[in-house]
């Protein structure tokens, strides 16, 4: 990754700069700031996290949300970002939507070079990579919040998935908002384990299914599209073919931990 | 639908066959349903090529189950799947 202009905000330097290189960009995007103040306009209820409307047509992927829009050409590795108004004065609002545009479109250039991302918390545990999914409310924030004194963190919210012969590998990655809670910026560490996250008043851990694994992996799926619908379910299975899922039951305290830390070890 | 109605699964889905038992996703809804076995079969004898009355004769013959029952059973079925979008219907008419 390369930050070519000097008129980048300080923020984004910070989120991003741990994974500069010096070597070419893969992925070309160019940004400009509209004096349009709102692109995508519906009503959002509380509940549905931040809408973005994707299209993809071939090889080519539309974007629009309420406060950018994007193209991205996978054929010529490019894209542009349009951002209203609010993103020249509030540097929050420009990370928001550089996030939002670059997660989708590695989203979908991981998929299509054979990994995956997914809506999951990781943790280091001794070498490898847990990792903690599940609905918004299920508790990823909370278990990086309880985690994060004893296991380095690779992300509160997202991983980048790759798949080798028998291990899926965690990579870290910038696709995150400010307050994200990461701090392992090492390797990437092959998974132990995936555990859908239910609250409760006592820990326990519960194998699935490799179809309830599989539906519940694909819960946790971002940006759905009716064109990647098969290659997200073949990407599923071949997931849960390498890496065990769980249910994780656990209360709010450090408990789980030491689950996470017997699956390693298993 | 009657049973010369030929069911095909909408092109939107995408579905496997895992342990035994179909997931099936339709993206645009953000659905994911995961079907028990008979119904997994169902799933898999609806190609667009048969028609009702067919496939409720293959699940008899596969299946432990009185004709009656199943003819029930696969109608609720399909009538749920339709609602969902994730079928499509041909109606075909008799000779």
């Amino acid at each position: 990754m390369r930050l070519e202009s000097e008129l980048i905000p300080d923020g984004i330097r910070q989120t991003f700069g741990q994974f500069e290189t010096a070597s070419a960009a893969m992925l070309t995007f160019r940004i400009e700031i509209t004096s349009e103040s709102r692109f995508l306009r519906f009503q959002q209820s509380p509940n549905t996290p931040y809408p973005v409307e994707l299209k993809i047509d071939g090889e080519r992927l539309a974007l629009c949300s309420p406060d950018f829009q994007g193209t991205y050409d996978a054929a010529l590795r490019k894209g542009g970002l349009l951002m209203g108004s609010q993103a020249k004065t509030d540097e929050r609002v420009y990370l928001g939507n550089l996030q939002n545009y670059a997660r989708i479109v590695a989203g979908y250039e991981l998929l299509h070079a054979g990994g995956l991302m997914i809506h999951s918390a990781g943790i280091v545990a001794g070498q490898t990579c847990a990792a903690l999914f599940g609905p918004s409310g299920s508790g990823k924030t909370t278990s990086t919040l309880l985690a994060r004194e004893s296991h380095p963190i690779i992300n509160d919210d997202l991983l980048l998935l790759t798949l080798r012969e028998n291990t899926v590998l965690s990579h870290p990655h910038p696709f995150h908002g400010a307050d994200c809670r990461q701090n392992y910026y090492g390797d990437a560490l092959p998974v132990s384990g995936f555990y859908r996250l239910k609250k409760a008043d006592h820990d326990s851990i519960q194998p699935l299914t490799k179809s309830q694994a599989v539906s519940s992996i694909l819960s946790s799926v971002p940006f759905f599209s009716a064109a990647l619908g098969d290659l997200v379910l073949g990407r599923v299975e071949q997931l849960v073919e390498r890496v065990p899922v769980f249910e994780l039951y656990f209360k709010k305290d450090i408990g789980f931990l030491s689950l996470l830390e017997a699956g390693v070890s298993s | 639908m009657n049973l010369q109605t030929r069911v095909g699964k909408n092109r939107a889905t995408a579905s496997r066959i895992i342990g035994g038992e179909a997931v099936i996703i339709l993206p645009e809804k953000g659905e994911i349903k995961v079907l028990n076995a008979v119904a997994s079969r169902v799933w898999e004898l609806i190609d667009g090529t048969k028609n009702i009355r067919e496939v409720l004769d293959q699940i008899c013959q596969e299946f432990d189950v009185p004709p009656e029952q199943a003819e029930t059973d696969v109608f609720e079925f399909l009538t749920e799947l339709r609602d969902l979008q994730m079928i499509e219907t041909e109606a075909v008419n008799q000779p």
